[in-house]
Parts: structure tokens; C-alpha cells; sequence
């Protein structure tokens, strides 16, 4: 199979395990008013011992959690990287709660060795082994790096390197000298996603290869070996996932580190509660809002609430009745956000400002979601020619979308407008929104969720505002098109982090949130993980949402809880 | 014997031929693209069209049909889109999951329900009441409900029972030998093991026994007062037999007919049935894995299910038609 050429966008949308768990991430996060305290340290004034662990060993974590770890190949893996980020490390990563500053990992260093930042320079950490015993130096760097582009059916296209044996150059043992082709100033931000960004050791993967067509995928599934802390000692498939420690871990083991972490594959959220209250779980990944109350209210536990860069939307076609900015603007007048955020999702999620979110970091504060009012969206629907009695179509995938559809319907009917709500499975909708199908064929408009690979601004807007995302291309699957926004996001491609670039992207946001409207900003998602009272060293990513760098994390004794 | 089981055999195939065909073609009529899917939704288009083509969805229906039974016929179902496992690895892990579970479920509810549809028609009076009331509650219960007030009293409140799983967290399961862990713990001679996972599948095993229970019970019930009325069970008891012996040895063979025939009806539902009760109970078995391939269109997984789901059936009732031989003399095999 020839390499895939970077063609496309470049943010991450909806991946499969998010959209699968539907209803329970659209309302599983946290409260209103939660503090973003770390487990640990007291969210209130009251903080009591944890339940007792009932036998279980204090040096074993155990996570709930709601979905399947599997696929624990880093080259096809888009869905979760929780079970990949115990076994392997990147290049780099990203300090503490930041989604924009690195940190060395396996490279020390990572810079641009170009002013144009065409070439980067990475050096990689001496004296580091894989899980096999091999060696992880350049050439095992740069031969993980070829086998994850090379992969047929891989997700290798996010490194945007068309041909890694001409582009990856060795420069010894020790360093590696990209030569990407192109401008990339975020190249170091990009290298520390989690998604195809994993080194896997080459020789476990050449050593169990049944051909070019596989290159190891098979075996590495459920047979991770990278770089990390923890080695995967068994797979369950579908139960449970337990990982020890790697004793030869270039981080060493000094402090407090737990022997072994156990993931737990509990789908129902009720079950995972239980675990939780009866201290079955130390930690518990995404739980419907009655849940949360329920733990936040019990001193017992800590909720971390974690503020996230995904946004949900209400993805506006600009065609048929919508082609109208007039119309569209109706649209967000007619949607009650506060009410949605407030009655609906019992103020689990945020406010958003517009249609970035507020911690992307050009994000401009002082631009505001256009506000609830019917009597307005009238007037500008009947400017725009879109009559009372006009039908409008709304699509969305059972347990994802639903609500704000209902929500969405009953504001319009009160002013004439008729939305028919289709609901879609999984993959339907995906095959729908995704695909190059002319605009009569489109419904006027889908339910939608977006986070960006990295924490940039033209990362997050190309794919879904401008004409390179239309279609199967990116996530415009409403072909939306402003040649001011166009224009202006087309010029923040690549460019530094300034007052220009802030200005750029100010006033694109602008255009997308209220004088062009594109999309009508649902929500900006919070994720919430309970944690027992005596877990310590978590330290929310925005960026690496619901994964867990267990080698981080420790148990405290109870003398140490208060 | 040897023609029955042929003619069964032939039959399975034409069953096969049947359903594979409808499902392939239904599964491909209905909205979804697992191109799409596989290749992940970011992916371009050119990708997504190398994984179609690699998946072989670029070609004319009837081919894909062809190509599939080809496999078939080789025993290769394919490969999960959702897993990227072969189609027989997953079934191989998940089925026995499944089986594990009805089995326990399915046995307890027959004995349990033999036991007061027996009685329950023999004693008559206040001891039917009782029974019925029984039997007709343990139908009316929905399993979801019951699975978790389960749940909450045997382990929130009296932490007797783990809340889910097949075993406690850590622990390794048995060598695959039957892939039901209880068996196979056993064989090992594991018996701390075995003990783990008899204890696992109590509650689970329980939420589905509940409703055969009523079922069975008010089969036998039903069929016991006709077989009683009978004029051979009053002749054996005319002979002095036993009330016991005339129930349990001369009328309960006969009146098991009817109960044979819908205890086979209800195994075969219970293979594709369980996904409530899997999904409580974190049980990682067929219903779950059914479940999770038609979210995804994932069709090799599908048809997979599908073929399994079609053999077991026509495999349980090939089963009941020589049970029902055994407990009639009267009834040939043909």
C-alpha cells in the first residue's frame, strides 16, 4: 500500500470509544460549583478515611472503567489511549495541566533546527530498553516511527511525513533529524498526543509479523511492549486489564508507585458506583450526573473535575433554510444554552463562550454565545424568508444528541418551526457526517463533538469551519464557508503564538459565534473522575483526557489523610 | 439415529445458507460504513477508500456473498472491525462466556421449576396458589430490575457476592480449555479459582434463572394436571405406589413434553438474549459483543453472532427432538 501524502485535517474528532458510550460522556462529567481540587487534597472541610479495601492488596490500583481496553497497537489504536499509556512513552509529553508546554520523555530534547521550523532536532534519552530488552535508540525510534506510517489501515497519517526513510534522518545512535517538508512550529506539541504517537519496539513487532499487510498489528494488540512503567501482564478481553510494573524503567521506581494497576470494564454505571461506595475501585472513570452528586457529597471521595477542550455543537448546514446567515443566527438565539446546561445537564458541563473553547489558548474571553431569545429568532428567521411551518431535520446518534435535539425542537415549535429529529446508530451517523454527499442529501443539521489534537488554533478550526474540512475531508459536514474566516484561519497555519495570531483568532471567532454563525456551541464538556480519599499525585490534562499516568499516582496511609 | 442426525445435518446447512444471506444482505442495506470506521472518522478519503478495498466493500454484493461463504466454508468469519481480532478469536473468548452463564442459569431454572410445577399440580389447594404466585412472579420481574437490587443486597449491603466480572481484579484466568472458567478451574484443579468464579457467576446466573423458573413451572404445572387425570397414573396408584413415585417416575416423564420443547425454545433465546445481564454485570459474553458490532456495523462480527446464534439453535432442538425420543418411546427420530 502506497504511504498516505498529509492531506487533511489535522484536529482529532469524535473518536469510536466516545461516541459508542453516547449518553454516559454526553452526561457523565461534573457539578456546578466543583472545585478542580487533586485527590488527595480537600475539596471541602470534610474529608474522611476511604471505605476499607476489604482484602485488597494498597499496592494494586484499581480503576472502573466503562469501556473495553483493547487494541493496544499505538499504530491503529484512535479510540482510547488508556491502556496505552501505562506501556509505552512518547517523544515527549505535556507538563502538568498544560496542553501547550513539553516535557522531555523519551527524547531529552526536542527543537527546530530551522528557522522555518522544516527541521526539528530530537535527541533520544540515552540507555533506555524496551519491555523485551531490546534497545531504544535512533534507529529503534526512527524504524517504530516508519512502522507506524507504513501500516496498512494504521493511523500513521498523523505524523504527516509522506516518506520516513528520506525524512527521518539518523545523526548517530542517539539523534534524530526530521526533515518534515513543511513549516511545523507546534511539530513538538504534535508529538506529544496520544493518539499514533507511541514508540512500540520495532523488534517485537518485526519478530511477530505475518506480512507488510500486518507488520506485527496482530500480536501487538494484546501484547504491548514500549517503554513505559507498567508492562500489560494480562488481558481480559472485555473485563479486565492488569498491568505491573516495569522494573526497568528508565524513571526508576524511588517514592511511591503502585506494583500493579487493574482495569476494570464495567459498562453500567450503576455497577461502577457500587464498586466505588463498597471499595471494589480506587478510581472511577466517567459516571452520569446523579453519581457525581452522590460521591462529591460523600467525604469519602474526591471529584476531580477536569475542563477539557472539547466542545459539543450543534453543527448548522449552510444550505436550504440555514444558508442565511440571518437564519443561522436564529438558530443560536433559539437554542437555551443555560437552560440545557442547567436543566438537562444539571450543570455538568460549561458555558461556552462562542464556539472555542475557553481553554484553547487563543480562545478571546470577551466573546459570548448569543444569547436565549425566541422573540429575536423570529424576527430573523422571517428576515431570512424561513416562514412558520418550515421543517428542519436534525440528526444524531442514539445516546448522543438527543436531548439537546428535544430541547432544540421545543424552543422552535413555540415559533413556527417544525424539527424532525433522526436518530442514527453509530455508525450511520458517522457514514453520514463524513461523507461527500451534496447538501440536498444532508439533514440541516447534526449533533457534534470536537476536541483538537493539539492545543492550537487553526489545529481546531480548519478541520470544521473552512472548505479543506468539507465533506469526507474534515468535520464541515455543514459546508460552511466565510471568506473572512476562510482566509484568516487558511493564515494562522503554522504560525507562532502572538498578538497577531490572538488578533487572527479573536476575530474568527467572532465571525464563527455571531456574525456568520456556523455552529450553535452546545456545551464545553467537563470530565470527572472520583477518586478514594487516599489516592494521591493525579494532575488533570485537558489534552489527555481519561488516561492516567499511573506511575504518578500513590496511595497514602490513612494517617496521611488529613 | 444415524439418518436423523444427517438429515438434521442437512438441514443445518440450509438453515445456514438461509440466514447467512438475509443477515449479509440486510447488514449491507443499513446505513453505515465501516471503512469509515476502521480507518478512524479523520481519516481522507483516499485512506478510508484503501480500507474499503481492503475490506473488499468496493465489489458487487454477490461477490462479497461468494467471497464470504468461500471463507466460511474454510472456517474463516472474517475480521472484527471493532476488535481487529479474527471474527472465531472473538467468539472463542465471548461465546463460552455466554454458554457459562445459561448454563448455570438454565439448569437451576429447570430443577427449581420442575420442582414446584410438580408440586404445585400434585398438591393442589393453598401449595398451588403459592406456586403460581411464585411462578408468575418470577416472569413478571424485569431482569434488568432484579439484576441490580441483586446487586445492591448481596454486595453493597451484605458483601457476600462481588458486584461483576468473571473474577476478582488481578486474578488470571484458568487455561482455555472449554473458556468457561468454573470448568476449566475445576479441570485445572484450582479449586481457589473455581471458587472465584462460582462466586462471580452466582448473582448473574441468578438474574436469569429467575424468569425460567416461572416459565418451566408453569409448563410442568400445566402439563402435570393433564398427565394426572390420566387413567395409567391413577392405575399406578391404584397398584399402591407412592404419591412420590407415581409423580416423579410415571406422570413427570410424560408431562415433560410440553416443558422439553420450551426449555429448548428459551436456550436458544438466551444466546443472544443475555445483554442486559452481561451489561450489569460487566459480563464480557455474546450479548455484549453482539451489542458493541452493531453499534459499529462491524459486519464480519455480525454475521459471526448470526451463524453461531443459527447453529446453536438448530443444534439445542436437534437435542430436545432426541430427548423427546427418550422420554416417549412412541416418537421416532425420522
Amino acid at each position: 500500500m502506497a504511504r498516505v501524502t498529509p492531506s487533511m485535517a489535522r484536529g482529532t474528532p469524535i473518536n469510536r470509544r466516545q461516541l459508542l458510550a453516547g449518553s454516559l460522556i454526553g452526561a457523565g462529567a461534573a457539578l456546578a460549583g466543583c472545585s478542580t481540587s487533586q485527590p488527595g487534597t480537600t475539596a471541602g472541610t470534610n474529608r474522611a478515611a476511604p471505605p476499607p479495601l476489604n482484602g485488597r492488596s494498597p499496592d494494586t490500583l484499581v480503576v472502573a472503567v466503562d469501556a473495553a481496553v483493547e487494541d493496544l497497537d499505538p499504530a491503529t489504536n484512535l479510540d482510547w489511549a488508556f491502556g496505552l499509556a501505562p506501556v509505552y512513552d512518547t517523544l515527549v509529553g505535556l507538563v502538568g495541566s498544560s496542553a501547550f508546554t513539553t516535557r522531555p520523555q523519551l527524547a531529552t530534547s526536542l527543537t527546530p533546527a530551522s528557522k522555518d521550523f522544516t527541521t526539528w532536532l530530537c535527541t533520544i534519552r540515552p540507555g533506555v530498553r524496551f519491555q523485551d530488552g531490546t534497545i531504544c535508540d535512533a534507529a529503534a525510534v526512527k524504524a517504530a516511527i516508519t512502522r507506524t506510517i507504513d501500516l496498512p489501515g494504521g493511523i500513521g497519517y498523523v505524523w504527516y511525513i509522506a516518506d520516513p526513510d528520506r525524512q527521518i534522518v539518523l545523526e548517530g545512535t542517539d539523534t534524530i533529524r526530521f526533515e518534515l517538508g513543511t513549516p511545523r512550529p507546534f511539530f513538538n506539541q504534535e508529538l506529544a498526543q496520544e493518539y499514533g504517537f507511541y514508540i512500540a519496539s520495532p523488534t517485537a513487532c518485526a519478530a511477530h509479523s505475518t506480512g507488510k499487510n500486518d507488520l506485527g498489528h496482530a500480536w501487538l494488540q494484546s501484547h504491548p511492549v514500549g517503554t513505559g512503567p507498567y508492562k500489560l501482564r494480562s488481558l481480559i478481553v472485555g473485563q479486565q486489564a492488569t498491568f505491573v510494573r516495569n522494573p526497568d524503567y528508565w524513571g526508576g521506581w524511588r517514592g511511591r508507585h503502585f506494583q500493579q494497576v487493574v482495569a476494570l470494564t464495567i459498562p453500567e454505571t450503576s455497577t461502577r458506583q457500587q464498586l466505588m461506595l463498597n471499595g471494589g475501585a480506587d478510581i472511577d472513570l466517567l459516571t452520569n450526573p446523579e453519581d457525581m452528586v452522590q460521591l462529591e457529597q460523600d467525604p469519602r471521595f474526591t471529584v476531580n473535575t477536569q475542563h477539557t477542550l472539547t466542545m459539543d455543537y450543534i453543527a448548522l448546514g449552510q444550505y436550504g433554510p440555514l444558508a442565511d446567515t440571518r437564519a443561522r443566527l436564529a438558530m443560536n438565539y433559539a437554542f437555551d444554552i443555560a437552560g440545557y446546561i442547567k436543566g438537562i445537564e444539571r450543570n455538568t458541563d460549561y458555558y461556552p463562550h462562542g464556539v472555542f473553547p475557553t481553554l484553547l489558548i487563543t480562545a478571546d474571553p470577551a466573546i459570548n454565545s448569543v444569547p436565549y431569545d425566541l422573540h429575536t429568532a423570529k424576527q430573523l428567521f422571517d428576515a431570512a424568508g424561513v416562514r412558520s411551518g418550515t421543517s428542519l431535520s436534525y440528526e444524531y446518534y442514539t445516546g448522543f444528541g438527543d436531548q439537546a435535539g428535544a430541547v432544540l425542537q421545543a424552543s422552535l415549535a413555540q415559533i413556527g418551526i417544525r424539527l424532525q429529529l433522526i436518530e442514527k446508530s453509530y455508525s450511520g451517523f458517522v457514514e453520514d457526517y463524513f461523507s461527500n454527499a451534496p447538501s440536498s442529501q444532508r439533514p440541516n443539521m447534526y449533533f457534534f463533538s470536537w476536541w483538537p489534537g493539539y492545543d492550537n488554533p487553526f489545529n481546531y478550526a480548519q478541520p470544521l469551519f473552512t472548505k479543506s474540512g468539507w465533506g469526507a475531508a474534515g468535520g464541515n459536514a455543514g459546508l460552511y464557508y466565510n471568506p473572512e474566516a476562510e482566509s484568516l484561519i487558511m493564515s494562522m497555519e503554522n504560525a507562532v503564538i502572538d498578538d497577531e495570531l490572538r488578533a487572527k483568532s479573536s476575530r474568527v471567532q467572532q465571525i464563527l459565534s455571531v456574525t456568520d454563525p456556523a455552529w450553535i456551541p452546545v456545551a464545553q464538556e467537563k470530565v470527572a473522575i472520583a477518586f478514594r480519599n487516599d489516592i494521591r499525585g493525579f494532575v488533570a490534562n485537558p489534552v489527555y483526557e481519561e488516561t492516567f499516568d499511573f506511575y504518578a499516582l500513590s496511595r497514602s496511609s490513612s494517617s496521611q489523610l488529613s | 439415529m444415524l439418518r436423523f442426525l444427517l438429515r438434521r445435518l442437512a438441514f443445518v446447512l440450509l438453515v445456514l445458507f438461509g440466514i447467512t444471506l438475509i443477515t449479509f444482505v440486510l447488514e449491507r442495506v443499513v446505513p453505515g460504513d465501516p471503512a469509515r470506521l476502521l480507518a478512524g472518522t479523520r481519516a481522507s478519503q483516499q485512506v478510508v477508500n484503501q480500507v474499503s478495498k481492503s475490506l473488499g466493500l468496493n465489489r458487487p454484493l454477490l461477490v462479497q456473498y461468494g467471497l464470504y461463504m468461500s471463507d466460511l466454508a474454510h472456517g474463516n468469519l472474517g475480521i472484527s472491525i471493532v476488535t481487529r481480532n479474527p471474527v472465531t478469536h472473538d467468539l472463542v473468548q465471548y461465546f463460552p462466556a455466554t454458554l457459562e452463564l445459561i448454563i448455570y442459569a438454565m439448569f437451576f431454572g429447570i430443577v427449581i421449576g420442575v420442582l414446584i410445577g410438580v408440586v404445585s399440580a400434585s398438591r393442589g389447594g393453598k401449595t398451588d396458589v403459592v406456586g403460581e404466585t411464585i411462578a408468575t412472579t418470577s416472569l413478571s420481574i424485569p431482569v434488568f430490575w432484579l439484576a441490580i437490587l441483586l446487586q445492591f443486597l448481596f454486595y453493597s449491603r451484605l458483601h457476600l457476592l462481588p458486584v461483576s466480572g468473571r473474577l476478582n481484579p488481578g486474578v488470571s484466568p484458568p487455561h482455555t480449555i472449554t473458556g468457561m472458567y468454573t470448568i476449566d478451574a475445576l479441570l485445572e484443579g484450582n479449586i481457589p479459582l473455581f471458587l472465584d468464579a462460582l462466586a462471580h457467576i452466582v448473582l448473574p446466573a441468578v438474574s436469569l434463572m429467575v424468569p425460567e423458573v416461572g416459565l418451566v413451572a408453569k409448563t410442568v404445572r400445566a402439563s402435570m394436571l393433564e398427565v394426572l387425570g390420566r387413567d395409567y397414573v391413577r392405575a399406578a396408584q391404584a397398584k399402591g405406589l407412592t404419591r412420590w413415585r407415581v409423580y416423579f417416575r410415571h406422570a413427570l416423564r410424560n408431562a415433560l413434553l410440553p416443558a422439553v420443547t420450551v426449555m429448548g425454545l428459551e436456550f436458544g433465546l438466551l444466546i443472544s438474549g443475555t445483554v442486559l445481564v452481561e451489561t450489569i454485570y460487566s459480563w464480557p459474553g455474546l450479548g455484549s459483543y453482539t451489542d458493541q458490532a452493531i453499534a459499529s456495523s462491524d459486519y464480519d462480527a455480525i454475521m459471526g453472532v448470526t451463524i453461531v446464534v443459527a447453529v446453536a439453535y438448530v443444534v439445542v432442538n436437534m437435542l430436545v427432538d432426541v430427548l423427546y425420543a427418550y422420554l416417549d418411546p412412541r416418537v421416532r427420530l425420522t
